[in-house]
């Protein structure tokens, strides 16, 4: 097997592409994390509703690309509702508080995606754009599971052009740097935190939709995805683009190659990786403060 | 230009300023000065709504700004300038700068800024932390006066910098008051602040003790003795 070209350029395409997902789901979490100082357990939930919504969307439209925008919309106004009705009241509540309003607010969630879209295992067949497998380095590959790479490279590469070389980019870096400072400055840290809140829960209710047709929903996945994702984002470092998109593919490959190679240590080879970066940079890889 | 009519301000449960009043007209140099733990800070953070004050009045170009937000206090052309100087480490110098540039119309441009601060201009692509002490202190200023501010507040401009630094920083000042900037200026260095204010206030645990001109201070050494320990 290990001598197999093709299992490496399997695995590799399957890393990038459970790392391009994870990409999605924590860069919005760890700029809320940097930027609010707010952890949001939920946020795997709107990975979920994304999913579900998507489910929705391309069954009642026969069109899957129409979900890819539809869901991460309404994803969106989803998270705009639970940030005026809790976050914002939670805002300085401390940690402990919103660690268990978030997590009260996983199963809240999940038995409302039970009573809409039921228990069962839901995908979409049909229409499902880059159908069919494509080759690469001489190994068959299905061309959607490429399509979420590039979402994911996309996603990145728009990401680091708004926040690096806009004003816009460089009132939400000021904002995570020091806020108190940014609101001398004339900037408006809470409609700003607003707005990345927004595109945050946009991000995961996108990741939702794309990994629809490549997995199936059911409404617990959001409970699954969030534990590498918090993992991710206390690795990369709170509030970094870079520590995320680095965080995402570490973590990824981890989890792909460590499945495939030794099963038996899947379960903890990823947390072995965060007790490591703890231990020698607990404040992450990329760390926004100083 | 700015009146601060008897404020009480709090950190939780800690009464920390005493009915503070005080008055910057315009085109005037005021000075705060008293020793650490006074209160100095905290009457710069009420005015600008950071630890907003509970009771008493902050009047600011004839209408009040106690309930409102720092973001909205600084658009109306109040510009502070922390003791920590509040550079953001993940910007460059010219995008710290660009961060308020053309905010509010004046007089102010990157070009004139540059112009004032050469070095600045010279390391203008350098992240902000990466600077000197006294470079720090260059940039928050310049980043102050792109703000086109009516009112400037200093809290302690000269702190922990050289003393080469600390003249240039006070030539600048000059220049400013001379250009008929209205400052106030909280500030430890009692030769500058005698050479630079038209009016000090002395503050001491919590409550204004004595106000005056420079030349009054400098001979009143009952005062320097009590309140300032010179």
């Amino acid at each position: 097997m290990l001598t197999d070209g093709g299992f490496w350029i399997v695995q590799i395409l399957n890393s990038l592409q459970l790392s391009m997902l994870l990409f999605l789901l924590s860069v919005g979490l760890t700029v809320i994390f940097g930027l609010l100082n707010f952890v949001n357990l939920a946020h795997g939930s709107l990975y979920m509703l994304g999913a579900m919504i998507g489910y929705s969307i391309a069954t009642a439209t026969g069109s899957v690309w129409l979900s890819f925008f539809g869901a991460p919309v309404a994803v969106m106004i989803i998270g705009a509702v639970l940030y005026k009705l809790l976050i914002e009241r939670m805002r300085t509540a401390g940690p402990m508080n919103q660690v268990l309003v978030t997590f009260g607010l996983i199963f809240v969630l999940m038995d409302i995606a039970r009573y809409i879209w039921g228990t069962d295992q839901l995908g979409v067949t049909g229409n499902i754009p880059f159908y069919g497998t494509i080759e690469v380095f001489g190994q068959f590959y299905p061309s959607y599971r490429l399509f979420i790479i590039a979402v994911g490279l996309i996603t990145y590469a728009v990401l680091y052009v708004l926040l690096e070389r806009t004003r816009l980019g460089s009132e939400v870096r000021a904002g995570v740097d020091d806020g108190e400072t940014a609101s001398c400055m004339g900037i408006n840290v809470e409609a700003t935190f607003f707005g990345v809140f927004l595109l945050g829960c946009a991000l995961a209710g996108l990741a939702g939709a794309i990994a629809l047709p490549a997995f199936s929903a059911t409404p617990d996945m959001g409970v699954g995805i969030l534990v590498p994702t918090l993992v991710v984002v206390v690795v990369g470092g709170l509030g970094s683009l870079k520590g995320a998109i680095v965080g995402s593919l570490l973590i990824g490959t981890t989890l792909t190659f460590g499945t495939a190679l030794i099963p038996n240590f899947a379960g903890i080879i990823m947390y072995a990786l965060l007790v490591a970066v703890l231990l020698l940079k607990p404040e992450g890889l990329y760390p926004v403060r100083a | 230009m700015l009146q601060v009519n008897a404020i009480n301000t709090y950190y939780g449960p800690s009464h920390v300023l005493f009915d503070v009043s005080l008055e910057v007209e315009a085109g005037g140099v005021v000075a705060l000065i008293g020793r650490n733990g006074a209160g100095k800070t905290t009457t710069l953070k009420s005015i600008m709504g950071l630890v907003p004050a509970a009771r008493g009045d902050i009047v600011y170009k004839g209408a009040s700004i106690r309930d409102r937000r720092p973001h909205e206090i600084a658009r109306t052309g109040i510009a502070y300038l922390p003791e920590t100087r509040g550079i953001f480490p993940s910007l460059s110098v010219t995008e710290n700068l660009n961060l308020v540039a053309g905010r509010r119309p004046g007089p102010w441009t990157l070009e004139r800024i540059f112009e004032m601060f050469p070095l600045l201009k010279e390391r203008r692509a350098t992240g902000g932390t990466l600077l000197s002490g006294g470079e720090q202190q260059m940039l928050a200023i310049a980043r102050s006066l792109l703000m086109n501010p009516d009112l400037l507040i200093l809290d302690e401009p000269t702190e922990g910098l050289a003393p080469i630094i600390v003249h240039e920083i006070r030539d600048r000042l000059r220049e400013l008051k001379t250009a008929g900037m209205t400052i106030l200026l909280v500030e430890q260095n009692f030769h500058l602040v005698t050479t630079l204010a038209d009016r000090i206030y002395v503050l001491g645990k919590g409550q204004i003790r004595w106000s005056g001109s420079a030349e009054e201070i400098r001979a009143d050494e009952a005062v320097q003795r009590e309140w300032l320990g010179v």
